[in-house]
């Protein structure tokens, strides 16, 4: 009780008004029981609840772990080794595959470490895009394509004609012809 | 708490109402209880305050039956605070306001099927001691400085404690009870309460 209190304190005043406005009715035991259930029923519930989140946590839990099992079981294989093709030939789709793989941070076999720096980067996607358009012949391999002579074929019959340009020795020129035509008299 | 958990079988289980006996812990104490699931915390502030909320809902409604509505309601009202209920002041202090609006509520309820005509912000006069000279007396006072003086005088609660339950300043409820208790010394009928 504060001094400011003391200061409104009159105890008789305060008893006088106590008994008079201060009512003693009996509750009713059925009222009691009422509030006796709420009570239990409320914190039953709350008890349910936290039980069903515990039980949610654990099984999000679960769910999440067994996510994360599947994804990394599922994981894409390293890329095949030099994949080039029947004729073993780097080509620009080889270039092309290696960037996907690189871009999706996959694991990208050792074989593709085309300048030996010990990483698979950028780089080796360079130089299999260069090796894949280099006219060289140790670059392009041993299974590039026969040469003519290789093929038996000195002359090339028919390729002026085949190109679309006339041929001489065998042009007719429908002009000439016509002018060398005796009309009869 | 053994012999709480004791009564609190032998209630369940003979489904009778035996009050609880006092639980020595403080509201604070039980609160906190109450706010980690114990029922039997609940339930012992439910038997520390239902005879000052019934007496105040009878205080505010005039009607026994209404008052133990009023009482019912504002437990209910209490019981949905857990958990998270933050009792920063007393019980009395959090539950006045309750009881208040809930008496007002059941009252305008009832008048709506009874056809009661009192205004409902307003406290109708005792039932048990309308004859009472003294209760006249004040009745007279006006709505605002009669409340502050049965707070302090009936219910008990300090001056900053009047000024949480209503929601106004230390100053306003100083105020008010000055102007309320200098009204009362003013009549001869009731200059004997002021004599120590």
């Amino acid at each position: 009780m504060t001094d400011q209190n003391d200061e409104f304190d009159f105890p008789k005043l305060g008893d006088a008004l106590s008994a008079a406005y201060t009512h003693h009715a009996a509750i009713p035991t059925s009222v009691d029981d009422a509030m006796r259930a709420a009570a239990t029923e409320r914190f039953a519930q709350r008890r349910r609840m936290r039980l069903m989140a515990r039980w949610g946590a654990g099984l999000a839990a679960g769910i999440a772990a067994a996510i994360v099992i599947m994804v990394s079981l599922h994981r894409p294989a390293p890329v095949a080794p030099l994949a080039r093709g029947f004729d073993q030939q780097l080509t620009m789709i080889d270039a092309l595959t290696l960037a996907k793989h690189l871009a999706a941070k996959e694991s990208i076999d050792k074989s593709w470490d085309m300048n030996g720096d010990g990483v698979i980067d950028q780089k080796d996607v360079d130089a299999v895009a260069t090796i894949s358009v280099s006219l060289k012949p140790r670059v392009l391999g041993q299974h590039s394509l026969p040469t003519l002579q290789q093929l038996g074929i000195a002359h090339p019959v028919g390729l002026a004609s085949a190109s679309g340009m006339p041929a001489k020795p065998n042009t007719v020129s429908l002009a000439k012809s016509a002018d060398k035509t005796e009309v009869p008299q | 708490m053994v012999r709480i958990f004791y009564l609190a079988e032998h209630v369940k289980l003979r489904g009778v109402t035996v009050d609880p006996p006092n639980d020595p812990r403080s509201d604070q104490d039980l609160v906190a209880a109450a706010n980690g699931g114990d029922p039997s915390a609940f339930d012992a502030l439910y038997h520390r305050h239902k005879a000052w909320v019934l007496s105040l809902a009878t205080r505010f409604t005039g009607d026994a039956d209404q008052a133990l509505d009023v009482l019912q309601e504002t437990f209910i009202y209490l019981l949905s605070k857990f958990p998270g209920f933050k009792l920063t002041s007393r019980l009395s202090t959090f539950l006045y306001p309750a009881v208040k609006n809930i008496s007002i509520a059941v009252r305008r309820k009832s008048a709506k099927f009874g056809g009661g005509q009192q205004p409902f912000d307003t406290l109708p006069a005792p039932v048990a001691a309308r004859q009472n000279e003294l209760v006249a007396i004040v009745s007279g006072l006006p709505e605002t400085h009669r409340e502050v003086v049965l707070m302090r005088f009936v219910d008990g609660l300090s001056l900053e404690e009047i000024g949480v339950a209503l929601g106004i300043p230390l100053g306003t409820v100083k105020s008010r009870l000055h102007n309320a208790l200098a009204t009362l010394r003013e009549d001869p009928r009731v200059q004997r309460f002021f004599e120590p």
